[in-house]
């Protein structure tokens, strides 16, 4: 079975919170129906998108006994669960929603954990089935400004005297145009949050990827940038990273650029190189001019223009092989402004640093995600 | 100019600046460390930048133009370049009011040598040359492939207005433009910024639509992933973090809104400061000292519990803006007279313009201070709160004392949108200056009626209600809307004397008014006296000299009456004036009595003097009153009852509504709807609002019986919000709002 839409981290989609108004306790009343008819209906429109066709919609069917809660049979722990797991919160609006303990637990349990874990706005959709006083709505089923939301109508909304029923109440089916086009509606506005929640949840893969691949003893690819002027550092700077157990790219230093436009063709080739590596190495081979308009040229502005193009977090460092000189008060305050890592090539156990240094940026990255 | 220096002798230094977020204003130059996000955008201007060497940015107002070049474009420039041994200069002008001379100072600013004064007139004789100008520019910047030069021309739409008073220097400057995007001299490129909204005055220069065609570049909005970063990238330099969770619900309150970007960057500086300092929410609140990269102290790790509970993006800055003010306060204001600076400054900086949209609306420090009314010192002081670092509201931005002749600018419109005070539909500053500005003008027709015939004045509740209302303002404020003050002082200057008269006629009443009838009988009687005896020439001399004594007596004392403004004063004169008057008569009495043939007119004429004697005392006595009720009129406000509708199409019943409600009085008192205001964010129900406990129990009622006797539906209820604005001093008496719902509205 292909993966749920927004797995791992949520196990369901869509849960319905619902109150079946079940008085007589039969098991079935005619809310609990349409209920079913509604969820069947979302998941249906839905599936229709091939990329929804894992969407995982769920209503908890089993009978309770309404408005009578009784504190002495606590929920178990597997329903808790299962509503802390869903992305998103549908309500289907009733004036037995608004009065069941059930029904509020339910709604405690998934704001109180989503609240902690992430940003809940925008996640609680409510479909209006039986006419309620919205004075009435909890205060989590309202806006910023404390105004209910607005939700969607599955019932008229003018008054023609008769009592208010949603369309599709009780098995009828010459309104069923009307309940298409409310659900088509609420489909719409789902579909959007959840391709969004599923961009979120993507960013946070692809960082714990990162996170997981720059955290490996070895095999990561940087990106060794040096000038031709030194090439004879860069030569041995590369063996030894290479040696490391690290892919070491580009083959050369590179060459100086004549002209702007030149500049820019050489940013470009660099740019679309770095996003395809794991971090950045400046070299540092003696040259203070140099090295402080390469840690602002390439450390900062090719590095963040990468960054912007691949989603990663391409750590940078400054491999100085000056043997200590470089490395000035005021440049090392240059580095650590910029998110620079100084680390001083040739010291004792300076491959430890390098490890470090990749390992310590998945710091950054858990905070990322 | 450019920032960097790359020297083995002087290394670079990179100082971060105070906070990690500007707030509502955009970023400076030297703010680049922090602007992170805009990436992707940078490079593609770079690179339309290197190729056509002129690009025409344009977006909406506060999307971040001047940002984006500022501390992306430029400082990309002059760092990517530097690697390759490449010098990038860069300056930044606006048009302004002096176009060719601000671009040639800017340029002279660059120069290597000589001073910039002498330079940048060197410059300005170049820029005469118009569209061929580019090349000697670049010449004498000794532009060249390793030199290179670019001219950041900000709110470009400036020239428009300026080309308005100065066509010729306008053309030369877009001449300029046109040459450099033509010849494309090697060394010499040229950014402009400009507000979309007026891509079509670029056809006014021949030539100049062509050059934007090809070089413009509308500022996309940024992506998710891009914002993300501009949120979180920075705090991490300080050794802070936002979580993802919070940026996430920045985001999500943002979206779709037109203040996307500056809101976000105000949350996250006030959340940052209020973190970093541990102050309370409201606060007053100003950024700490200046941190370099060495110092990094006072790092923040900012959640979704700081933000929870704060009212939205929208919500943080208007307490915000509200701290300030209340420091403004505490701080500047002096004396009651000044109680209202902060409010009058706001309002001479906003209109709302013919879209109905709320706007900026600069004003010079000069004219500011005459508004405001208050000294200058006080002005200053309230100004510096709203512009001090970590507030920037108001620009210009820091502390650097302003001239009187520079303008003070609101710095972001989201700061109009969003602050209640100014906001706020029913009573908002910005409502408050729209109603104030719509009663000058009416103010200004009826004086001009006035001029032409003097009897139009203003009713007496009119009168007493403009007059307290017009102290409030001055002749500063009132040139906003056509001026005339002098005008509108004359109408109420006599408009108050009528009203004073009619208070003073009420107060002498009745006795007055009988004294005055019988002068007239007793004139009768003494022209039926003078025709009994006409045949004596003496005798009828006589009578004709008693006669005009009695009426001049008598004519003192009406004017009196009228003319008089402080009712003991009059009431003295009066009672002197009916002493004489009585004399007077007394002689005609004695007169007819001497010369008169008929006894039936001796015997009438002495009735009416015993009886005009007794009304004369009566009159003496009432004029000795102490006249209060004079001199201290009663202040009537009149029940006022604005409507407030949900919808347009109720904008034609709430209109039937309001005609037929100003025919109505709540006892002698008619009721007044001044406006039908459509709100964006209606109640829920239809309710009649009272804010006063007497108020809603008796007018309230009344008005809402009313509303519901002549509206067929929807049902009116009463909302009395007695408890939380009872105490409020801001809101007149007798002020009731209307607010109706979405949905139809029928009149009976």
């Amino acid at each position: 079975m292909a993966a749920l839409y927004l797995a791992p981290e949520y196990t369901t989609d869509i849960l319905i919170s619902y109150s079946h108004g079940d008085f007589d306790a039969t098991g079935q009343s005619k809310l609990k129906t349409w209920a079913q008819l509604f969820k069947r209906e979302l998941e249906a429109e839905l599936r229709q998108e091939p990329d929804f066709r894992n969407v995982a919609v769920f209503l908890d069917e089993n009978p309770r006994v309404e408005q009578a809660l009784d504190p002495a049979v606590p929920l178990t722990a597997q329903l808790k669960a299962r509503v802390e797991s869903a992305a998103l919160l549908t309500v289907l609006m009733s004036p037995d929603y608004l009065s069941s303990q059930w029904c509020k637990r339910e709604r405690d349990w998934w704001l109180s954990y989503h609240r902690q874990n992430s940003d809940i706005s925008g996640r609680v959709f409510v479909a209006r089935v039986l006419d309620t006083d919205h004075t009435k709505w909890p205060a989590q089923l309202a806006d910023e400004a404390g105004n209910p939301l607005i939700g969607f109508w599955f019932h008229p909304r003018e008054d023609s005297g008769a009592p208010i029923r949603p369309y599709c109440w009780d098995g009828r089916t010459d309104d069923r145009n009307q309940f298409v086009q409310r659900l088509l509606d609420m489909v719409g506005a789902l579909m959007r949050r959840l391709r969004t929640l599923r961009e979120q949840v993507e960013a946070r893969e692809r960082a714990r990827a990162e996170a997981d691949r720059l955290s490996m003893a070895g095999g990561q690819v940087l990106y060794l940038y040096a000038r031709e002027a030194d090439h004879e550092a860069w030569s041995r700077s590369y063996r030894e990273v290479s040696a490391l157990g690290y892919a070491v790219t580009p083959a050369a230093p590179e060459p100086r650029a004549d002209g702007p436009q030149k500049v820019r063709e050489l940013t470009e080739e660099r740019v679309n190189q770095l996003v395809l590596c794991d971090a950045l190495l400046l070299l540092g081979a003696g040259n203070g001019f140099a090295l402080d308009a390469d840690m602002l040229s390439i450390g900062r502005q090719s590095r963040y223009l990468a960054r912007a193009r691949s989603g990663k977090l391409l750590p940078c460092a400054i491999l100085d092989t000056s043997g200590g000189q470089l490395g000035t008060v005021e440049r090392l305050g240059l580095a650590r402004t910029l998110g620079i890592t100084w680390i001083e090539a040739g010291s004792n156990g300076w491959p430890d640093l390098v490890r470090e240094w990749l390992n310590g940026s998945t710091e950054r990255l858990d905070m990322a995600a | 100019m450019s920032e960097f220096r790359f020297s083995d002798e002087a290394p670079v230094r990179v100082t971060l600046p105070k906070l990690p977020y500007p707030g509502l204003r955009p970023f400076e130059k030297h703010e680049w460390p922090i602007f992170f996000g805009r990436e992707l955008i940078v490079d593609e201007v770079v690179g339309r930048l290197l190729q056509h060497h002129v690009v025409s940015v344009h977006g909406s107002s506060g999307s971040g133009k001047s940002s984006l070049i500022r501390a992306g474009v430029l400082p990309r420039l002059e760092q990517e370049h530097a690697s390759s041994g490449m010098t990038w200069r860069t300056c930044a002008m606006t048009p302004g009011n002096d176009p060719l001379g601000n671009l040639a100072r800017a340029l002279g600013e660059l120069a290597r040598s000589g001073s910039s004064l002498d330079s940048g007139l060197a410059l300005r004789r170049l820029l005469n040359r118009g569209r061929s100008a580019g090349v000697p520019v670049t010449d004498w910047l000794d532009g060249g492939s390793d030199n290179l030069t670019c001219i950041l021309v900000d709110q470009f739409e400036e020239l428009f207005q300026f080309a308005k008073t100065n066509e010729d220097q306008a053309t030369l400057f877009a001449d300029f433009l046109i040459g450099v995007a033509d010849a494309r001299p090697q060394g010499l490129f040229v950014i402009l910024t400009m507000r979309s909204d007026y891509l079509g005055a670029c056809t006014r220069v021949q030539g100049f639509a062509e050059m934007v065609n090809a070089t413009q570049y509308l500022l996309p909005r940024m992506s998710r992933d891009d914002l993300l970063r501009a949120i979180r990238e920075p705090a991490t330099l300080y050794g802070g973090q936002v979580t993802r969770a919070l940026a996430e619900r920045l985001m999500a309150d943002a979206a779709g809104s037109q203040d996307e970007l500056p809101l976000i960057q105000h949350a996250l500086m006030r959340l940052w400061v209020e973190r970093s300092t541990g102050r309370k929410a409201n606060a007053p609140l100003h950024a700490g000292p200046g941190s370099t990269s060495e110092d990094r102290s006072g790092a923040s790790n900012l959640g979704l519990e700081d933000y929870e509970d704060r009212g939205g993006l929208a919500g943080l800055l208007s307490d915000h803006a509200d701290a300030v003010a209340k420091e403004a306060q505490v701080d500047c204001i002096r004396s009651q007279t000044e109680h209202a600076v902060v409010e009058s400054i706001f309002r001479a900086l906003t209109e709302i313009n013919a879209e109905r949209q709320a706007i900026r609306r600069p004003q010079t420090l000069a004219h500011l201070i005459e508004i405001a009314g208050a000294g200058e010192e006080t002005v200053r002081c309230v100004i510096d709160r709203f512009r001090a670092d970590g507030v920037s509201f108001l620009r210009p931005y820091g502390s650097a004392p302003i001239a009187l002749e520079h303008p003070v600018d609101i710095s972001h419109e989201a700061l109009i949108r969003c602050w209640r005070r100014l906001s706020n539909p029913a009573d908002g500053w910005l409502v408050r200056e729209f109603r104030d500005g719509l009663v000058w003008r009416s103010l200004l027709v009826q004086a001009e009626s006035f001029e032409r015939e003097r009897s139009h004045v203003l009713s007496p509740a009119t009168t007493e209600e403009r007059s307290q209302w017009m102290r409030q303002l001055n002749p500063a404020w009132a040139q906003r809307y056509g001026g005339g003050w002098k005008r509108v002082g004359a109408l109420l200057g006599e408009s108050e004397k009528e009203r004073s008269r009619a208070e003073r006629r009420k107060v002498l009443g009745r006795a007055g008014l009988v004294a005055i009838l019988l002068l007239v009988v007793a004139v009768g009687f003494g022209s039926l006296a003078l025709m009994e005896a006409r045949e004596a020439e003496r005798q009828f001399e006589a009578v004709e000299r008693a006669r005009a004594l009695a009426e001049r007596r008598a004519a003192e004392a009406e004017a009196a009456q009228k003319e008089a403004t402080i009712a003991r004063v009059h009431a003295e004169q009066l009672a002197s004036n009916a002493q004489e008057l009585l004399s007077a008569l007394n002689h005609v009495v004695e007169v007819v009595g001497k010369y008169a043939t008929s006894d039936s007119v001796v015997r009438s004429v002495g009735n009416a003097s015993a009886e005009l004697k007794t009304q004369l005392e009566n009159f003496k006595t009432a004029a000795e009153q102490p006249p209060q009720t004079v001199s201290k009129p009663e202040v009537r406000f009149v029940p006022r009852v604005y409507f407030h509708i949900a919808d347009e199409s109720q904008r034609a019943a709430a209109r039937a509504l309001e005609r037929t409600l100003e025919t109505l009085s709540i006892g002698s008192d008619k009721i007044v709807v001044p406006g039908i205001e459509l709100v964006k964010t209606p109640t829920s129900r239809n309710v009649l609002r009272c804010f006063r406990k007497e108020e809603c129990k008796s007018d309230g009622r009344r008005l809402v019986e009313e509303i519901n006797r002549l509206l067929a539906e929807p049902e009116v209820s009463l909302e009395d919000l007695s408890e939380r604005y009872g105490k409020a001093t801001n809101i007149r008496p007798r002020h009731y709002e209307l607010w109706l719902t979405r949905g139809e509205v029928r009149t009976r």
